[in-house]
């Protein structure tokens, strides 16, 4: 446990020490943690998946109806397993920024978490109108892909002012015109 | 390792310098972040190893309290089925586990216990909830019967619920209790617990059956009798 309060003692003052003042170091932090955290998740979903056992289900009542159902795999393989890919990418992008601070790993990032968000949602549309129960581990991966996403819509903002955001700004203006 | 280090080296050099970047700075941001993934893989490994049963034995499946039985109930021979009522290849097996059981009588015992696949079978659920509902007026085994005899007449039929009542109805059961336990939750839970302990053994088809713990695929009648006789001589 010393080991690893002194690795994360090291990791912080890297950061500290590289982060360029545009992106606050919270933000790296964040998408450190998220990518590391939803990894643990769906990989541990991943192979409960393989072993056929029951998870120890949680606050909620309906993990083995969900992790069980036919919505639980993708061309054979276990949505788990796309999901522990998704967010281990995210940490290895997050690590590579903090090493190279090359703007270009972050908006990879920024794309990717959409790509995220709009899984997850579908999921928990899944769970909740057609499976209609809720597995608390796909909750908990659902909540840190919604944060991801935040986060990516907050690097355009920063990293882009200029182009992307206002892109993004106008599209909505556009839209709401439309509209009315 | 003491953060010291690096505001010394912030004063020699420009803060944000990227060629100033220390190799050992770097080599410690990867190593380490491999091995908190490492460490995480690992820890995750051991948690989801815990939980998956081992060795196969009585203890690791035995007969619960509220399973639905035949044959006795003290016997060292254990067999339990996982069946979906909706599953032409469980129609096929009820009749020869009915007979293993008609040959082997106080030998053995067998239990039955759902594992209905919501997905592919429309009514299969129900015709379980019909089964435990019947149970609960003393004529679980006859409605299971009736039921797998009739699958034909009422698979992916849109009519199932009228079906199953007439069936009832034959089997001179209360059609109205029935009906009121249909939806009772403790029903619902039971098929639900069914269910689970059928994934934590690792059923992934219908049906499996479980030996004393073990899962087996008789090929054929004969099959199955030897390995049934075996383990009576077993135990």
């Amino acid at each position: 446990m010393k080991i690893l309060k002194i690795l994360s003692a090291k990791l912080s003052a890297i950061i500290k020490f590289s982060s360029r003042p545009k992106i606050p170091r919270w933000l790296i932090g964040i998408l450190f943690v998220g990518g590391l955290a939803g990894f643990i998740d769906s990989f541990y979903l991943t192979l409960e998946h393989y072993n056929g056992t029951a998870v120890r289900c949680f606050i909620l009542k309906g993990c083995n109806k969900v992790l069980a159902s036919s919505f639980s795999e993708i061309m054979g393989l276990p949505v788990a397993l796309f999901g522990a890919a998704y967010y281990l990418l995210i940490f290895i992008l997050i690590i590579a920024y903090i090493d190279t601070e090359k703007k270009i790993l972050l908006n990879i990032i920024s794309r990717l978490t959409v790509a995220g968000f709009i899984m997850s949602s579908w999921f928990l549309f899944v769970q909740l109108f057609i499976i209609k129960a809720v597995c608390t581990y796909c909750l908990f991966s659902a909540f840190i892909s919604i944060i991801l996403f935040i986060l990516g819509l907050m690097i355009i903002k920063i990293t882009d002012a200029d182009s992307h955001w206002q892109k993004l700004k106008n599209t909505f203006k556009k839209i709401k015109k439309f509209i009315l | 390792m003491n953060e010291n280090n690096f505001d010394n080296s912030d004063k020699k050099t420009k803060i944000g310098d990227k060629k100033d970047r220390s190799i050992f700075n770097r080599i410690f941001l990867w190593l380490s972040s491999f091995l908190i993934i490492i460490l995480a893989v690992w820890g995750i490994l051991k948690i989801a190893g815990s939980l998956s049963p081992n060795n196969e034995s009585i203890e690791n499946l035995p007969i619960l309290e509220q399973d639905w039985i035949k044959g006795n109930k003290n016997s060292r021979v254990v067999l339990i089925e996982y069946s979906d009522f909706e599953c032409p290849a469980c129609a096929m097996y009820a009749s020869i586990v009915n007979q293993i059981v008609k040959e082997f009588g106080d030998k053995i015992v067998l239990a039955y216990r759902h594992f209905p696949l919501k997905d592919k079978h429309k009514n299969a659920e129900l015709a379980a909830y019909f089964t435990e509902a019947a149970g609960r007026q003393g004529k679980f085994w006859e409605m299971h019967d009736v039921i797998f005899e009739k699958q034909a007449e009422w698979a992916e039929k849109n009519n199932a619920e009228d079906l199953f009542i007439e069936y009832a109805k034959k089997l001179s059961l209360d059609v109205n209790l029935l009906n009121k336990d249909i939806d009772s939750e403790e029903i619902k839970n039971k098929v639900d617990n069914d269910f689970k302990s059928g994934i934590s053994a690792k059923v992934n088809y219908t049906p499996t059956l479980f030996l004393n713990g073990k899962k087996i695929s008789p090929e054929s009648y004969e099959d199955f009798k030897n390995i049934i006789s075996q383990a009576i001589g077993n135990n």
